[in-house]
């Protein structure tokens, strides 16, 4: 048996003895079923993972499908509405997931997710919106459009049936088979993050880096250097906040995209902030934190 | 290198336009941003072309204010803003109201900018 082979059998058997195992039970288990038949019934995991009794916030908002003490909805003292049933043939697309287990490791890290704002072929077109998530590939998506692709498409799905939903929790689940860093799962997680005030986004840098965000500078790093702007006020506390990987690569591109402007020139953000004052530019990049729904 | 478009008829020149608007959206999306610069290199180009025109000065660019494309209508009402300023202006905003795009946001960046810069004239 070729070492590949062992490492397969290994992976295998181990994702039966971890204790989110459950993880891996087929999510359109029903059909195997006889007509009327629970699945929650006859696979006890799945109940553990979902109860209609518990409240939740419903699906469609940032923190969908996370439990919640209180009114979901947000009016009065209402009861809160659970999510129903669990529908498993809304899950048809991760029906497969012996083909997971067919992946090879491969090298990647954060730095990968870097070069998502970099220079990428465009072939493929946005998909329009689903209820079906997106079809997990069989080995990691390529650096730059592939991967950008996948991620979008993931966490516009994820935003639909919430963060913390059984449905997303076995989306992630067979995602992190061909995403052993867990960069690609936790740059989703953490794309639908509600806003959250300055202080929280500040006090959340640190030493130690944390997969799914980057930190980030309010304003921009390079270009105040390249302005003469002391490394006090680059590196200080105030510029900087921890952010959503995807929020940081959109800001990035944001602000080095070259739009038309009503004079006729076409300049981008970074090129109309380099004659103004760092507050100034600060002001600017806390609006576009603010529009990129990062800052509340 | 720059392309002779002297020569191209303001409708081929508005189906070039609408094009590569469409790729520059998809570049957003994959947040290829060298990608969207060089597209937008030949649209700036055939902007020009279509202002110079006699017998257009940019008019023609207010029918892709309906086109279903945001990005076309984006880039359409930014290309004319200071020359038609009411109706440019409608249509960005009506891309900034609508949220739930990725565009929404550079439009409500690009309203702010506008603003603040009339109130310092």
């Amino acid at each position: 048996m070729t070492e590949r082979d062992n490492a397969y059998l290994r992976h295998q058997q181990k994702s039966w003895l971890r204790p989110d195992g459950h993880r891996w039970v087929c999510p359109d288990a029903a059909r195997f079923l006889k007509p009327g038949a629970e699945a929650a019934k006859a696979y006890p995991a799945l109940d553990r993972k979902y109860s209609s009794s518990q409240r939740r916030v419903p699906a469609g908002r940032s923190d969908g499908g996370q439990w919640t003490s209180g009114n979901a909805n947000g009016s009065g003292n209402d009861q809160p509405q659970p999510m129903g049933s669990i529908d498993f043939g809304d899950l048809s697309g991760l029906s497969d997931l012996s083909g997971l287990f067919q992946i090879a490791p491969t090298d990647f890290d954060l730095e990968d997710l870097t070069l998502l704002a970099g220079d990428v072929p465009t072939g493929d077109s946005p998909e329009p919106p689903s209820n079906e998530p997106p079809e997990i590939p069989t080995q990691r998506p390529e650096s730059g459009g592939p991967v950008m692709k996948f991620i979008r498409e993931a966490v516009a799905w994820t935003g639909r049936v919430g963060r913390y939903s059984p449905y997303a929790d076995v989306f992630f689940g067979a995602l992190q088979q061909i995403d052993e860093t867990n960069a690609i799962t936790n740059a989703i997680k953490s794309a639908n993050d509600p806003p959250r005030p300055l202080e929280e986004l500040q006090d959340r840098v640190g030493p130690k880096s944390e997969s799914g965000y980057h930190d980030h500078h309010i304003v921009e790093e390079s270009s105040a250097r390249d302005a003469g702007f002391s490394e006090d006020l680059i590196q200080g506390r105030d510029n900087l906040v921890r952010i959503p990987v995807v929020k940081h690569i959109d800001i990035t591109s944001y602000y080095a995209r070259k739009t038309l402007q009503s004079d006729g020139s076409r300049i981008s953000p970074r090129q109309s902030l380099e004659s103004v004052s760092f507050e100034e530019r600060r002001q600017f990049g806390l609006q576009v934190l603010r529009e990129q729904g990062v800052l509340k | 290198m720059k392309t002779d478009f002297s020569k191209v008829g303001i409708e081929d020149l508005l189906n070039l336009f609408v094009q590569l608007s469409i790729e520059q959206g998809e570049a957003i999306y994959l947040a290829n941003t060298s990608g969207f610069n060089r597209l937008g290199d030949t649209l700036y180009e055939i902007i020009n072309e279509i202002k110079r025109r006699p017998d257009d000065r940019g008019q023609s660019m207010l029918k892709l204010f309906g086109h279903p494309n945001t990005q076309v209508r984006f880039n359409a009402a930014t290309a004319v803003s200071g020359l038609f300023t009411n109706e440019a202006r409608r249509a960005i905003q009506s891309i900034a109201d609508s949220k739930s795009d990725l565009i929404a946001s550079d439009a409500r960046m690009y309203l702010r900018t506008l603003d603040e810069r009339k109130q310092q004239s």
